[in-house]
């Protein structure tokens, strides 16, 4: 049970992680990046390429989320900066677009098959919490996040290009309109998006498998995450992470074969109550 | 409709019926075929998307039901076509109503969201439903059996049956946008919250042609099984939504003839360049974000700016 409880907080940190990305994003952009899953695996299989070129996982950990950082950063500038004018129909099917370039990239460079990413030394083992065996691993992953989420409020609450950034997402025409380059400001907080689906990617790559298909499995979770918690919001994200990760845990333990079912109903149920999910808000647009 | 393009278009479809006996090239009168089955498909997303302005990422789940249901009932319960397509239309339409019904009680972001979550939960169940789907292996073997009593097994014959149906299901549309329903969706397309405020319940029209997008999408899949001769998971893979967005975007979308030359270009395209490299994707994929960011009316906007320059001269 204890053991299972913390798997399923493990799955929803990285889910959480994968989220906040998402939220950034459409906070500011008012867009739902579908390209995000496919970063995720971006983020996985660039990391397992340099895991074996440079041996060292911490590292890797350092670089991948930057590469994507400068990759999502790219995607703004080129890609979707010139779709802002147009309905946000254009600007949805561009990701989606992406994702199909991304997905088949991976499979030309990597192949089909599943990567053998080999777990780090240091995640060896596994620790005895109230007689329960926890393996390193997902205590690493729990406190990381957390770690990482906290510095990540504390970065948006209080630094200057936090507040830039909250600024743009509450008013852009007004964060405009007092000096703030708001051109700049969406194109950080996309690579900063980027740059979280990747280092997500990195992380998850030690556990989860490394094939092809992980990007459209995990961005479906993502969606219904942010949909049962509500667009927009990082309290709803947590909520939603943390439910659907202990649903996954549960459910692929006590009904193997139905576990996704069980999330799929749940989701359902939610959104015929409450359409905008449980911390959704009505947005007006900007 | 300029009197004009009713003749080409009349010119063409003759053309196209005479095609197999001029031309007995089995390579073309299949490719045909495929060009075909996809155009259905794509037709039935341009309502959705090109009329309506409902973006759905998960139509291959009904594609997959369509064809699931039809290889279940041609392979195993030794069914005609024709009663296996009806079949097939009518379980794809009660899909339709379920997904459609909770996806449409919202819009824009989240509906394409919820549908492409739908369309990965078909993915899902025709990989783990193995006694009913075979699961990753799919169903192999199945026959073309019978449409109305003629028999479907040769090319031809399952040609001038897709090119039937293309053709009668693009009048069809063609009838249903311009009559008073087809209004409608065309005004929800353009601004959802002023018909809904006009008195029209948005959301039934919204469901309504979920469903006829639906029914087409299962009548597509219903199609193409038989005509590959197997079914698998890969048919309801999110790669095939993807598929008939590119086919619908590409071609121009809002235009009913648009997607069938998006499904023509992509299918023709995806031949000329899978004969050097498997992975046509990164190409296509390409091609629809030039599309996405300079030609967002595709193949139709660019000929009808091209016409109305000339005419201009």
């Amino acid at each position: 049970m204890e053991a299972l409880f913390i798997y399923g907080l493990t799955i929803g940190a990285l889910l959480f992680l994968l989220a906040l990305g998402l939220t950034l994003i459409f906070g500011l952009l008012d867009v739902i990046n579908f390209a995000h899953g496919a970063l995720y695996m971006l983020g996985a299989y660039i990391g397992y390429t340099f895991v074996t070129i440079i041996g060292n996982y911490w590292v890797t950990v350092l670089i991948v989320p930057l590469a994507l950082a400068v990759i999502g950063g790219l995607i703004e500038i080129i890609a979707l900066r010139p779709l802002y004018k147009k309905s946000i129909l254009y600007q949805l099917l561009l990701t989606f677009g992406l994702t199909l370039i991304i997905h088949d990239l991976i499979k030309m460079f990597w192949g089909t098959n599943q990567l053998p990413f080999e777990t780090p030394e240091i995640f060896y083992g596994a620790i005895s919490i109230f007689d329960v065996l926890i393996p390193n691993y997902r205590i690493f992953v729990i406190v990381f996040v957390t770690f990482l989420v906290i510095a990540m409020g504390l970065f948006l609450q209080k630094t200057k290009v936090g507040i830039l950034i909250r600024a743009s997402s509450a008013n852009r025409k007004m964060a405009a309109a007092l000096g703030v380059d708001v051109k700049r400001v969406f194109t950080g907080t996309f690579a900063l998006g980027t740059g979280l689906a990747g280092l997500s990617g990195i992380i998850a790559a030690v556990t989860f498998p490394v094939n092809p298909g992980m990007g459209a499995m995990v961005l479906v979770d993502c969606f219904i995450v942010v949909v049962l918690g509500g667009l927009g919001s990082f309290k709803g994200a947590l909520l939603g992470a943390l439910l659907i990760g202990e649903a996954r845990a549960f459910g692929d333990y006590y009904l193997p074969e139905y576990a996704s079912f069980v999330i799929y109903v749940l989701m359902g149920c939610v959104l015929l109550l409450r359409p905008r999910g449980l911390f959704g808000e009505m947005r007006v647009h900007k | 409709m300029k009197s004009v393009n009713i003749v080409i278009g009349v010119i063409l479809a003759v053309l196209l019926y005479l095609f197999p006996i001029i031309s007995p090239s089995s390579f073309l009168t299949y490719l045909l075929t495929q060009i075909f089955i996809f155009g259905l498909f794509a037709i039935g997303y341009d309502l959705l998307l090109g009329y309506t302005g409902m973006l759905s990422f998960g139509q291959a789940g009904l594609f997959g039901i369509g064809a699931y249901t039809c290889t279940i009932l041609v392979k195993n319960y030794s069914c005609s076509l024709s009663l296996a397509l009806l079949i097939a239309i009518i379980i794809t339409c009660g899909a339709s109503i379920v997904i459609g019904f909770i996806s449409i009680q919202t819009s824009g972001i989240y509906f394409a969201m919820l549908t492409l979550v739908f369309g990965q939960l078909i993915y899902e169940i025709s990989l783990k439903a193995v006694k009913l789907t075979g699961g990753a292996d799919g169903i192999v073997g199945v026959p073309r059996s019978t449409f109305f009593f003629i028999d479907m097994s040769s090319d031809s014959t399952f040609y001038y049956l897709t090119l039937s149906l293309l053709v009668g299901f693009f009048l069809l549309s063609r009838i249903l946008i311009l009559s008073p329903f087809g209004q409608v969706l065309r005004a929800i397309g353009a601004n959802e919250e002023r018909t809904r405020l006009l008195g029209y319940r948005t959301k039934n029209f919204k469901l309504i042609v979920f469903c006829i997008s639906g029914i087409l999408a299962g009548l597509a899949g219903g199609l193409f099984a038989p005509f590959l001769g197997c079914s698998a998971p890969a048919l309801s893979h999110w790669s095939i939504s993807g598929d008939v967005v590119m086919m619908t975007l590409i071609g121009g979308k809002g235009t009913l003839i648009g997607p069938i030359l998006g499904s023509a270009f992509i299918h023709i395209l995806k031949d000329v360049i899978g004969s050097y490299t498997e992975y046509w994707m990164i190409i296509f994929g390409l091609i629809f974000v030039i599309f996405v960011l300079l030609v967002p009316e595709g193949i139709v906007g660019l000929l009808k700016s091209i016409v109305s320059t000339k005419e201009l001269r």
